[in-house]
């Protein structure tokens, strides 16, 4: 930043009384406003019209009523326009402490990237309601940011860095009434902004009008966090790493403490609420949740609508039975509710009575040999439970093969909650030949190598075998095929899928062998690979049949894109 | 050099059960992929885990600098030489 020019912006609706006080006791500061008028009547109007007057003033009037976001984004803009490098918000009523402003400044200026946002100490003349809601709202963004470092997203006293925020007003659309206080601040936080907090004292002013309309904003506010939320999920490697990261800076140790406490706090709350409520009973709260989800995700909707068309045209065609009740929604649903068996799994929460394993047997013979095997396995049904189960119930260690720099960090989450998930976890950018050393390393000291046989590879998506998967064909990579004939162990596949109709959390694992070993002979090497990865397709569709809704791959599976994500 | 250059054309033929082929019809510079040898990706795994047992090498997790490395005999022996633990 080449210099810091700071101004003051002032979001006004009918505030005319309190407004000319407030910009009055700014002036000591010297420095210039913005005023946004949010479609005020005509007595606040006049008032404005006047204030504008003045040479340190641009009044910006907005036509119609925005709600306060509007007013505020509708300033910011403006000011960023006008080459200021900061905006300071305060609001028009007057119950911000007007003390706290040099100390607002000060910290802006020596922090200059940094959003610093006022957290309030309320004094006695707060309404009991509006504090009670506030704790509310507290809890919903440290979920969504997974942390403690948002102390108050409510406060309307900011130093805004106007780069980095008009460049977020650019790139996503933010609530524009009560909820745009908030929502802000958590987007903030996600594309990286520092935020820092110093205490403000709040009067709420006899005669002040706070236009907080308590059910339309409360609505309002709730679809928001209904939006942060979801955007959160996909979020938690990032704001995970985030907080490792910052960790990792050397910091004063208390600091530091609360951060650590905050990040496993912030997954916690999740644990929390599955725990203290019960799962029924989050069941129950994900539905609206994936109800607003359902509705405005697009993109997965779609591919889960396809996937449904694609199954029940080839149930009706071999005359299958297909569970009752398949829907999109309730296809999406059961996605939410494998998230959260993955990390109440990692906890430590389900026990082997909660598990059947079916195949047994296999399994054992092979660990008594200590002969080590490879597990193709497939995003139908939870694979990192199996491992979460194994690695705290038995001796035998499952190694899970994953794709992309995401998973990484995906993983930080599940050590969060447990150190060990971490252990086992390989991490490659491609099946290439380093790859098959570091497994065949493992193979030989008697581990097991979960392989996803079910993903195309994002860097080279074009080596696939086209294998016919519930009536039509569809590309399987050829990669994890090849690694398993390469490395001459023992295949077997793996799928973890959970038992829908029983109330207690129950999860049958099947496991199977597939090929001992495998072989892809150089004379019919295409023939032969053929036929393993149309032997795999069939077993995926034989488990895809009993558990349709636990089908995890949500994008168009018979169709190349190029865009295929591996997490 | 060529000693090795011919160790490693006798590794290729053994590890990838190359019955019709011998050493002398290896081309040292040739490409082993595609067009020359005529290998393809299960045979680079297999050759990647020979030559991990039979040198102790480490291969570089970068997939193009692999590429790079496994182009030739000749390039495979420089390889070698450099990274033999």
């Amino acid at each position: 930043m080449s210099e810091y020019r700071p101004c003051f912006l002032i979001p006004c609706y009918n505030h005319g009384n309190t407004v000319e006080a407030v910009l009055a006791s700014l002036r000591q500061f010297q420095l210039p406003f913005v005023l946004v008028d949010d479609g005020s009547e005509s007595a606040t109007k006049q008032v404005l019209e006047q204030l504008g007057q003045a040479s340190d003033v641009t009044l910006v009037t907005l036509a119609e009523n925005q709600g306060k976001g509007g007013a505020v984004m509708a300033g910011l803009r403006q000011a960023y326009a006008q080459g200021f490098s900061h905006a300071i918000q305060i609001d028009a009523d007057g119950q911000h402490d007007l003390e706290t402003v040099p100390r607002l400044l000060a910290l802006s200026q020596e922090q200059p990237q940094s959003l610093i946002s006022g957290q309030p100490v309320y004094d006695e003349s707060v309404p009991k309601s509006r504090l009670y809601g506030r704790y509310a709202t507290h809890i919903w963004v440290w979920i969504e940011t997974l942390s403690l470092d948002i102390k108050d997203s409510m406060c309307g006293f900011r130093a805004y860095p106007l780069a980095q925020t008009v460049q977020l007003l650019n790139r996503c659309k933010i609530g524009k009434r009560m909820d745009f206080d908030i929502e802000i601040l958590v987007r903030m936080y996600w594309a990286g902004t520092d935020i820092r907090f110093i205490p403000t004292r709040v009067i709420y002013p006899e005669g002040g009008i706070s236009h907080f309309d308590a059910l339309w904003d409360n609505v309002k506010i709730s679809a928001m966090h209904t939006r942060l939320f979801f955007g959160m999920l996909p979020r938690i490697p990032k704001l995970l790493a985030r907080k490792f990261k910052s960790q990792n800076k050397p910091q004063q140790t208390h600091w530091s403490t609360t951060k650590e406490r905050g990040t496993i706090l912030g997954i916690k709350t999740l644990l929390w609420i599955y725990r203290l409520l019960g799962r029924r009973a989050f069941s129950l709260m994900l539905k609206p949740v994936i109800g607003y989800y359902h509705l405005t995700g697009k993109q997965a909707r779609t591919a889960s609508e396809e996937f449904l068309a694609h199954l029940t045209q080839y149930a009706d065609s071999q005359n299958l039975e297909l569970p009752d009740n398949l829907s999109s929604y309730r296809h999406q649903l059961s996605f939410g509710e494998t998230m959260l068996d993955k990390l109440a799994a990692w906890q430590g929460d389900f026990k082997p009575d909660n598990l059947t394993i079916h195949g047994q047997e296999h399994f054992e013979r092979l660990a008594e040999g200590k002969q080590g095997m490879l597990l193709l396995g497939s995003h139908l049904g939870n694979l990192e439970l199996c491992r979460a189960l194994s690695r705290q119930n038995t001796d035998i260690k499952i190694n899970a093969l994953v794709f992309t720099q995401h998973a990484e960090q995906f993983n930080n989450v599940m050590e969060a909650i447990n150190p060990e998930a971490g252990v086992n976890l390989i991490q490659v950018q491609s099946l290439g030949p380093s790859t098959a050393i570091l497994l065949k390393q493992k193979l030989d000291d008697g581990e097991c190598v979960v392989v996803v046989g079910d993903r195309t590879s994002a860097t080279q998506e074009e080596r696939v075998v086209w294998a016919d998967f519930l009536g039509q064909p569809a590309p399987f990579p050829q990669g994890p095929f090849l690694l398993a004939a390469a490395l001459r162990a023992p295949v077997f596949l793996l799928f973890g899928l959970r038992d829908d109709s029983r109330s207690e959390p129950h999860f049958n694992v099947y496991f199977e062998p597939f090929r001992d070993p495998l072989t892809l002979p150089r004379k019919d090497r295409e023939q032969a690979l053929t036929q393993v990865v149309g032997d795999y397709a069939s077993r995926l569709e034989h488990y895809t049949l009993k558990a349709p809704m636990q089908w995890y791959n949500f994008y168009n599976f018979w169709q190349l894109t190029g865009q295929h994500n591996d997490k | 050099m060529e000693t090795l250059h011919n160790e490693i054309k006798a590794l290729i033929i053994e590890a990838l059960n190359l019955e019709d082929i011998q050493v002398e019809d290896i081309e040292t510079e040739a490409p082993l992929f595609g067009d020359g040898l005529g290998l393809d990706s299960i045979d680079a795994l297999e050759l990647g885990l020979a030559l991990k047992k039979q040198y102790n090498i480490v291969i570089d997790a970068d997939d193009t600098k692999t590429r790079e490395h496994f182009a030739s005999v000749a390039s495979l022996a420089n390889y070698i030489t450099e990274n033999k633990a």
